[in-house]
This record gives structure tokens, C-alpha cells and sequence, in this order.
């Protein structure tokens, strides 16, 4: 069937931009991805998106989807198609560059400020390693959970904090935090423990639960979140 | 159109994978005094680096020796490889291992601490590394997260659109940004291309949508040797649009079926069906579609209905996920539709064990050179490896280079990056007779028809008109969006201008080649010549635009090559 399509169009250096319709010939299996590049090689070669591996695992391709953010390669088009149009738009609490293009620098930004990458305390590797047997079994499921992020930034883009408070660092610089919140290898521990606890660090989360429905890799960010914040609490007793 | 800014550092990297990003960090650890760029067409955790799911062949455990590692590899490329560059690559194996836990990678380990290893085919020890079925995910985002904290900088979403060389010297690359629409000059010292394979010239692959051997092209358009590339590696199970679908489903029991229902693996591998080698279990999927007994659209069906849902759900649920988000398929209901898929480009930029090409200043690493360990066929749990081992390396071996004062002559400099600025310029002038998704899809089909699975000097030949064809007809597109913003026009332009290189080199050394060798079938030459053909195809372009082809021989320093192969 041919279905219709409402997306998001912005020209670069504007700030605003308004849906354009196609109707694009949808066979059973293909991928909202698969409809872009459809659009993209038969009907505007200009119409601009993210793209890299197409198997859910780059996290480029995030945008919203009949208002709810996901990735595109990873939907199947037709079962939407058949239930009317379809709506897509660029991820918010990020301005637009163009088309379906949302302008990252913020995620990054929020990323860069939990310092996230492992404080050694030593220079050497670990040839045995043995630490995960003092983490919870609850702990290696989440850690496990936080290491599949694949910054796609639709639990930013539909966090209703985020949008309330800018300041808050949102949900993926959150599970960043986590990653070596709990992990023994870590040296910078009292650091983590202040940027959870600091106005906009994990502590502003409000339990949307947003973040938990929207991720494409059931990373379970507000999992994360309440179990950093109850350490946090554990800590001001 | 005019640079907007010129750029100067003593290393500039492109390609943010495992590979480049490796380089740069070890660069930054070692040789903090040199100024480095990392550009990338994408950001850096989007790099194709991320998809490998299997892990890393070292040899970390006590009853285990790299030496093993050696030869293994060594056989599983039919001895096609320099074995002074496995013997780099399989001796350094445990320290890239070492090297990316103490960056703060996640690898599972066994219950006393020690590295847990898995399985992988063509191999005598357990000796693949591994976090979870995420491996080069995991791997790519802590040497991210290490770059950002070591500085390093980082041009994200900066197209590379040529290199700039004089009398065999490297002075610069040309390339804009996608986020500014900004045009730049780098003047370097010394470049490293890692930017990954080039499967995407053909039509169906596993590859991300950017594997479109963008520094293989720029390397060989700036007068470097493309060696072996006529080796890509071919997997059996993909699905319609070439993702993967991992030999564990068939490790579980699942059938290959062809449209009459039967299990045609009878017909080719009566002892091991399903599970014979990866090679066999390809051609005979193919040999099915092209006799006929294939489904429309040329595919046959991977069934596992068999298995109940009992047993998928808890042996295969990834694989389930996959067919269901990427097929629109439920493997529990119905038989998941599976091809052939290109995989892996053994080919690249012909280098040395520095990581150097012949052009001075100018290296390669990763799936994007050939310094030549996969030979014919690569072994699964060697190509993150390689990427991290001589990521590393030329992490030493650049810093090295430039430690003499090394600084190009730029006295024809403005001259050069203006006649590149005009060849860029050139593509937004006069009036297009021909379109990119058309080329692009008939350089996709020409490479699955006359490239494949089954060679023979006759389709090879037909193909090779094709492509060089197409080749002439690419010079009649332009682009009519100038503004450089995200310009996808441009982009899949370029990048068809970059394939369509690839495989007219491709084309060339395939049918040159006149023996079977690893991934490179043929049916009018099946077995392996090692008195004529062992040795690297190279193929360079000339200043007059024309292909030369020539030969190296393979670097033989301990282990007599066999003259067959059997497992």
C-alpha cells in the first residue's frame, strides 16, 4: 500500500519549519528508515536525516514518531501506514539544524559534564578481576543495561524534566553517571557522589518514567536514577 | 566557493572507529606535544565499529599462545597474509586486550577473574574475548569516553572530500562540516586514514550505510595502491536489507529451506547440512536462487518453527528481536526470508607494517588498509582485533615518523588545494543527465551479479564494462543543493564517486586473479594456485586516469604455506 507520511521540514539557518506530506509505496518489512531513503532517492534528494548502521545499534536515526521518540530503523512502517499517517518530526529539547537533523552540542554537553570515563587508581590493567562479585545482582543488571546505551538521546529529547529544567543534565548523562557510580575501579567516587547530589544532576529527576518507555534498548534509565538517589540518601543518614 | 578555515596540526585522522580513535588516544597518552584532529563523517559512537557483536581473538589464557593465534590466522586466510604483520597482530593481541580494560572496557570475565573466551570458527583454542554480544559497542564507547577526558579533538561531522599531495607527499586534506556548512583546510604533517570497509558497493550487505570506503577511494585517487581487493568477505544469513543473522540459529537446529520446501544443504553438505563452513553454506544458498528454486526476490527461507516457541524465546530471543524489528517477521510463525550478505573487506590501502602507504605522510589502519592479516579470508574475532592493534600501532609508528622534524615541501600548496576546490566546485556546475540513486543501484547489482559468490571470467568481464560505464556516465551528476549543511545529496554523491572507485578496482584484480582463494571463488579456476597466485594484487591509478595493475609477493618469514586448505 502507499502510505502517507507527514515530516518534519526545516531549512538550514531557519528556525522553524512546517511538514511536508509523501506518499511513498510501503511493502510489509520495510523500516521507517527504509521509507526516508525512499523519499530521499525518488523524491527530494535534499530531504536531510541521520543514518549509520540501520540495525539499532549506532543510535543516529532517533526522531519522534507520531510524537513519541524512537528510532527509525528500528520501526516497521507498514503496520503504522495502515493505521493512518504517519507523523515524524525531529527529537525536541534540541533545536533542529534541518529536516529530521536535531542538533546535538547539548546531549554532548550534558555527557561531558559527568566526567564519563573510568578514574583509575592505578595505570595497570586488571588481570584478574574479580569486583563484580561485590556488585548486586540488581547492579550487574543495570550496569550491564547502562553499557547498551546508545546515546540516541530520545530519552533527552522526551524527558518533560529536561523541558521544565535545562539545567538538568537528563536522563542519558544520568545512566553516564551510573556507569561509574557503583564501579569499585573507579578513583573519582566523591566527584560522582556531588554531581548526582548538585541541582541539576541526578537528584532533579521528577519519575516521569518517559525516559523508561521511550529508550530502543530497554536501558532503564530511571532505574539507574533511583538507585543512585538512594545511595544518595543512604549517605545523609 | 573558497576555504573558510585553514587548520593546522602534525596529525590529522580520519575515521573515529576503533581504529582511528585508538591512534589518537595512544597519540595523546604518549605524545601529548603533538597536535591532533580526529575527523569523522559521523559522530564517533555512530562509527560501524560499534556493530561487531562477537569479540576479540587474543591469546590471554595461561594454556594458550600467540603463536597459536599466528598460525590459525595464517590458514584461515589461505596464507595470503604477510606474516610479519600477523605476527604484529597476534603477539600484541593480550596488550590491545590489557590496553582496553585499563581505558575501562567491561569484559566479561570468568568466576576467578581471568578473561572469560569464547569459541570462534577456524580456531584450536578458545581464545575470543568478549562483553556480552556487544563487543565493539562496549569497546567503541569507553575509548570515547577516554578520548573526550584525554582531549583529544575531535571534528565530528566533518566530510573528508580529498587529500592533497605533492610529488608523493602528503600536505593537507580538503574537507567541510556538515553542522556549519563550513569548508576546511588541514595542513598536516602526517594523516591516518581508518575509515572502515567499503561492502556497501554491493547491493546487499551487512555493512552501516556509511561503509562506503571513503579513505580507500581518497588514498587511491591520491596515487596509493589498493592491495587484495578483490577479497570481500561473504556471509550466508542476511536478511533482505543485509543485516546479520548469526550462525546461532543455525547452531540451534534451525533449517535452510528453498522454495520447494526442502532442506537443500542435503545436496551439498549431506554431513554437516546447515552447519557446514560459512563459504560452502553461501555458495550453495546462492546456487539455489540462481537455479530457480529461490523465492521472488531471490532469497530462501531460514525456519525455525520447528525449534517451538519455547526454545526461541529462550535460546534466540535476539535473533527473534531482530527478525521481527528489521523483517517484520516472528520466527515462532513464520520462516525468516535470508540471503547472502556481504560482510568484510580484506582489501585496502596497501601499507606496511608501519601502517605506511607509499605516499609519505600518508597511513591507513583497520578494515580500511590492507598491511594484509586476513589474506583471503578473514577469521571472525580478528577484525576489532586488528583495528585496536594497529590502531595502537600507528599510534607509535606516526609520532616515530614525525620525530626527524619530517615537514612537507609546500611551496605548490595554494595551487593544488585550488584545483581541488574547483574539482569540488565543479559538481554544483552545469546540468545533470544523471541521477545517484540510479548509478548507485545499478554499480549495487552489477557488484551481487558479476562479483559475488560464483566468479567466472565472463560475468567478470561484462561487469567490469559496466562499472567502468558507470564510472563515465557518474561524471554527468551534480548537485543541486549548494548550501553545505547536511547536504545528502552531496554526501551520497561523493560517496558513489568513492565506490564506484572501489569497484572498478575490485573488478580488475577479481578477474586477474584466475584461481579460487579464500573468498574469492571461481568456477572456471576452483582450485587454489599458490605457484601463480600467491601473492597481493595491487591496483593504482595513473596520472592519466587509467588502472594499472601489478603484483607483490606475500611476506613469507617462518611457516610454509600449504597448498590446500582443509578443516
Amino acid at each position: 500500500m502507499k502510505g502517507r507520511y507527514d515530516i518534519y521540514r526545516q531549512r538550514p539557518g531557519e528556525t522553524r519549519g512546517s511538514r511536508q506530506t509523501f506518499e511513498i509505496e510501503t511493502p510489509a518489512g520495510a523500516t521507517l528508515l527504509e521509507i526516508f531513503h525512499a523519499i530521499q532517492a525518488d523524491v527530494d534528494p535534499s530531504f536531510a536525516y541521520r543514518y549509520s548502521c540501520r540495525g539499532a545499534i549506532c543510535g543516529s536515526c532517533a526522531v519522534r514518531i507520531n510524537g513519541v521518540a524512537g528510532l527509525a530503523c528500528k520501526t516497521q512502517a507498514l503496520p503504522l501506514a495502515e493505521k493512518g499517517v504517519v507523523v515524524v518530526d525531529p527529537l525536541t529539547n534540541l533545536p533542529t539544524i534541518k529536516d529530521l537533523v536535531a542538533d546535538f552540542t547539548a546531549f554532548w554537553e550534558a555527557y561531558d559534564k559527568v566526567r564519563p570515563h573510568l578514574e583509575r587508581q592505578h595505570e595497570q590493567h586488571d588481570d584478574r578481576l574479580t569486583w563484580r562479585d561485590k556488585l548486586s545482582a540488581k547492579h550487574l543488571d543495570q550496569l550491564s543495561r547502562a553499557v547498551d546505551c546508545i546515546k540516541c538521546a530520545a530519552c533527552l529529547s522526551d524527558c518533560p524534566k529536561r523541558k521544565l529544567m535545562p539545567e538538568y543534565i537528563g536522563p542519558q548523562a544520568c545512566v553516564q553517571l551510573y556507569k561509574f557510580y557503583f564501579d569499585p575501579r573507579d578513583a573519582a567516587h566523591d566527584f560522582r557522589v556531588a554531581e548526582a547530589a548538585a541541582p541539576g544532576g541526578a537528584v532533579a529527576c521528577d519519575s516521569y518514567t518517559n525516559c523508561v518507555k521511550v529508550c530502543p534498548k530497554d536501558v532503564r534509565p530511571l532505574r539507574a536514577i533511583n538507585f543512585i538517589k538512594q545511595d544518595l540518601a543512604s549517605r545523609s543518614k | 566557493m573558497r576555504i573558510d578555515q585553514r587548520f593546522d596540526f602534525d596529525v590529522v585522522i580520519v575515521g573515529a572507529g576503533l581504529a582511528g580513535l585508538s591512534s589518537a588516544l595512544t597519540i595523546a597518552e604518549n605524545h601529548p606535544q603533538l597536535k591532533v584532529a580526529v575527523l569523522s563523517k559521523v559522530h564517533p559512537v555512530r562509527s560501524h565499529s560499534g556493530a561487531a557483536q562477537g569479540g576479540i581473538n587474543a591469546a590471554v589464557a595461561a594454556d594458550d599462545r600467540w603463536e597459536d593465534h599466528y598460525y590459525d590466522t595464517l590458514k584461515g586466510g589461505w596464507f595470503l597474509a604477510d606474516q610479519d604483520a600477523v605476527h604484529l597482530l597476534s603477539e600484541n593481541a593480550a596488550n590491545a586486550i590489557y590496553t582496553f580494560d585499563r581505558w575501562g572496557a567491561h569484559f566479561d570475565r570468568n568466576p576467578d577473574g581471568t578473561f572469560a573466551q569464547r569459541a570462534f570458527g577456524g580456531q584450536r583454542h578458545n581464545r575470543t574475548c568478549y562483553v556480552a554480544d556487544k563487543t565493539g559497542h562496549a569497546l567503541l564507547n569507553t575509548l570515547y569516553e577516554q578520548a573526550v577526558h584525554k582531549r583529544v579533538a575531535v571534528f565530528d561531522e566533518w566530510f573528508v572530500c580529498s587529500l592533497i599531495v605533492d610529488d608523493g607527499e602528503l600536505l593537507g586534506l580538503l574537507a567541510f562540516s556538515n553542522k556549519t556548512g563550513r569548508l576546511g583546510y588541514f595542513a598536516a604533517r602526517a594523516a591516518l586514514l581508518a575509515t572502515g570497509g567499503a561492502g556497501r558497493v554491493f547491493g546487499q550487505s551487512s555493512n552501516a550505510l556509511i561503509n562506503t570506503g571513503d579513505g580507500m577511494a581518497l588514498a587511491f585517487r591520491a596515487g596509493a595502491a589498493l592491495k587484495d581487493i578483490e577479497f570481500f568477505q561473504i556471509h550466508p544469513t542476511g536478511l533482505l536489507n543485509g543485516i546479520l543473522i548469526t550462525e546461532g540459529a543455525r547452531g540451534e537446529g534451525a533449517y535452510l529451506v528453498n522454495k520447494n520446501g526442502e532442506r537443500f544443504m542435503q545436496r551439498y553438505a549431506p554431513q554437516f547440512m546447515e552447519l557446514a563452513p560459512r563459504d560452502l553454506v553461501s555458495r550453495s544458498i546462492q546456487r539455489e536462487i540462481n537455479d530457480g528454486r529461490g523465492f521472488e526476490g531471490g532469497y530462501v527461507h531460514l525456519d525455525l518453527r520447528h525449534l517451538g516457541a519455547e526454545k526461541i524465546k529462550e535460546r534466540l530471543p535476539q535473533i527473534r528481536e531482530i527478525a521481527i524489528y528489521f523483517a517484520g517477521v516472528d520466527p515462532i510463525e513464520q520462516p525468516i526470508p535470508v540471503r547472502p550478505t556481504v560482510h568484510y573487506t580484506m582489501g585496502g590501502v596497501d601499507v606496511n607494517t608501519d601502517c605506511a602507504s607509499t605516499i609519505r605522510g600518508l597511513f591507513a589502519a583497520g578494515e580500511a588498509s590492507c598491511v594484509s592479516v586476513h589474506g583471503a579470508n578473514r577469521l571472525g574475532g580478528n577484525s576489532l582485533l586488528e583495528a585496536m592493534v594497529f590502531g595502537i600501532h600507528t599510534g607509535h609508528t606516526i609520532p616515530a615518523f614525525l620525530a626527524n622534524g619530517h615537514q612537507p615541501k609546500r611551496s605548490r600548496e595554494e595551487e593544488l588545494v585550488d584545483a581541488a576546490l574547483a574539482d569540488f566546485a565543479a559538481l554544483f556546475t552545469g546540468k545533470a543527465t544523471e541521477t545517484v540513486p540510479v548509478l548507485r543501484n545499478e554499480m549495487e547489482t552489477t557488484m551481487v551479479a558479476s562479483f559475488g559468490l560464483f566468479r567466472h571470467h565472463d560475468t567478470m568481464e561484462s561487469g567490469l564494462q559496466k562499472i567502468a560505464d558507470l564510472a563515465r556516465r557518474y561524471r554527468s551528476v551534480r548537485v543541486k543543493e549548494t548550501n553545505l549543511v547536511f547536504n545528502s545529496e552531496l554526501i551520497r554523491a561523493l560517496e558513489l564517486g568513492f565506490m564506484l572507485d572501489i569497484a572498478h578496482a575490485c573488478a580488475l584484480a577479481s578477474l586477474d586473479r584466475r584461481e579460487s582463494r579464500g573468498s574469492h571463488y571461481r568456477d572456471d579456476f576452483p582450485q587454489m594456485d599458490n605457484p601463480n597466485f600467491l601473492r597481493h594484487s595491487l591496483v593504482t591509478r595513473e596520472t592519466d586516469g587509467s588502472l594499472k595493475r601489478s603484483q607483490k609477493a606475500v611476506t613469507i618469514v617462518d611457516t610454509q604455506p600449504l597448498d590446500t586448505i582443509k578443516y
